[in-house]
């Protein structure tokens, strides 16, 4: 297809896709008893429960980013300089529980960037934009092989990439937002809800766009069908939906029309978790809508490769 | 297949003496407290059970323990003459992350019914349970002084009197040749 499927849903068709995505998630969860156990923790999506490998497990995935279709207020056009962008990011993120109900950890990534212009390439790599967290769990209702948490998250993030490099590693400014993240696992299944504000600041003359994010996960576990004692490999399904909306730049106090806008990607992932220490996990996002704002590379697809490891 | 006691190998003699000593083993011994099970709600994601295993792990006086995932509960074997800290339990459940529910106990043990409860008591004369005088307990023939296996659930003191000393056991089942779960 034609830029994939980016085009498949309108503006207001990516909100009723979310919507859908949690209805047939609790109409599922109906259908099916809750007899066996839930899955493991989404791919993209944030998580509430902040337990073992959520709790004291160190994560680090392999993100390859392909940006390569050029969009000019949304229809593809030819670009002149023939510009691809590969990005490989490798965040290490660490947690640390200071009780079952508050946690806090870090994201440190390891970026490479290459920008393709015909037949000449550019390329960057070093540390990229860190972030520092705190999680605190505010809702628990446990119920008999169920569970339904809300937390909240603050989030800053740090200026440690390299934003003068050929192909910019961070942004240069100081960042800093909140999301709160609800997750309801039941059976086989689990729901989680994301939705994240962050505010960006300046650097130099450059002041960057706020960026609103939402993410939505149904996880299956596909083996075993009953989970009896623990621990027990098991594989778990998840099928995400992840969405952003980034405000327009202003340079030297002028907007700059090429900057910000909006993506909704569908991330279907594969789970295995490998008994009580490890999991490894797949998933490749792709577009079902991206509006990049004027004339910008679009994002063509991700791929994202990770393991978590419990540390403790 | 010749028979065991017909054969011409040599050690093979030994084989009825082991599985002597491996019944003789697997009688439950007099006054301890077998197995402890609490039911745990909230355990529905496998991935974060690693923390209830380790604060469970952490209790002194409990041997082995199993969780099972698909009951919601988990089950630890105490140590000999162990005594059960139900708050300690409990609080290591909340502790990981998890609501506690009800604690249920099989235990072995001597049943004294010489003062104002009926006791299970250990072979050491230390009390393990007050036994509550529920229905399984009063319609059940029970003689003083005679070794029982009893299961039951942990029930909070009914009122200030009653608070302190060995916990309180809602008796579900009683037979002198032991309990099953």
């Amino acid at each position: 297809m034609p830029n994939h499927a980016r085009y498949l849903l309108t503006a207001p068709a990516h909100v009723r896709a979310v919507l859908a995505t949690v209805m047939s998630a609790i109409a599922l969860a109906c259908v099916f008893p809750a007899a066996v156990l839930a899955q493991g923790p989404p791919i993209q999506t944030d998580t509430p429960i902040m337990l073992g490998l959520s709790g004291r497990g160190a994560r680090t995935f392999l993100k390859v980013i392909r940006k390569g279709t050029m969009l000019r207020d949304g229809n593809e056009v030819a670009d002149p300089l023939d510009r691809s962008m590969t990005a490989y990011v490798t965040p290490l993120a660490a947690p640390y529980n200071i009780t079952t109900t508050f946690q806090v950890g870090a994201v440190v990534p390891f970026v490479v960037k290459t920008m393709d212009m015909g037949t000449t390439s550019v390329t960057s790599s070093g540390l990229g934009d860190a972030a520092l967290f705190a999680k605190k769990l505010l809702v628990q209702v446990d119920g008999k092989a169920r569970t339904f948490r809300v937390a909240a998250k603050a989030t800053a993030k740090l200026p440690t990439g390299d934003h003068g490099a050929a192909i910019p590693l961070g942004t240069g400014s100081f960042d800093y937002g909140g999301s709160i993240v609800a997750g309801w696992l039941s059976g086989r299944w689990g729901v989680y809800l994301e939705t994240l504000y962050l505010h960006r600041t300046t650097s130099g003359a450059v002041d960057y766009g706020d960026r609103y994010g939402y993410n939505a996960a149904i996880g299956f576990r596909l083996l075993p069908s009953v989970y009896e004692f623990y621990p027990s490999p098991q594989l778990n399904l998840f099928f995400e939906l992840n969405g952003s909306a980034v405000g327009r730049a202003m340079v030297a106090g002028v907007e700059n029309p090429d900057t910000g806008g909006s993506a909704l990607f569908i991330a279907p992932g594969l789970q295995y978790v490998g008994g009580r220490r490890w999991l490894v996990e797949v998933s490749v996002q792709l577009p079902v809508r991206d509006d990049p704002n004027g004339t910008q590379l679009a994002t063509d697809w991700t791929a994202s490769l990770g393991a978590r490891i419990l540390l403790n | 297949m010749p028979s065991l006691y017909t054969s011409t190998r040599p050690l093979e003699f030994l084989v009825p003496i082991l599985v002597a000593l491996v019944l003789a083993a697997s009688v439950p011994t007099v006054a301890q407290v077998e197995a402890v099970t609490v039911r745990i709600d909230g355990m529905a994601c496998v991935f974060c059970a690693n923390t209830l295993e380790k604060n469970l792990a952490g209790l002194k006086g409990f041997g082995d323990l199993s969780i099972d995932i698909n009951k919601g509960s988990a089950t630890l074997v105490p140590g000999r003459g162990g005594a059960v800290d139900v708050d300690g339990l409990r609080s290591a459940v909340r502790k990981a992350g998890f609501t506690p529910r009800e604690v249920t106990v099989r235990a072995t043990g001597r049943i004294d019914g010489s003062g104002a409860h009926t006791l299970l008591v250990s072979g050491d004369g230390a009390t393990l349970f007050r036994l509550m005088q529920g229905e399984t307990l009063s319609a059940a023939v029970v003689e003083p002084g005679g070794i029982y296996g009893v299961r039951g659930v942990i029930v909070p003191p009914q009122n200030e009197d009653a608070a302190g000393g060995p916990p309180w056991l809602e008796v579900t089942g009683i037979a002198p040749s032991g309990v099953e779960d």
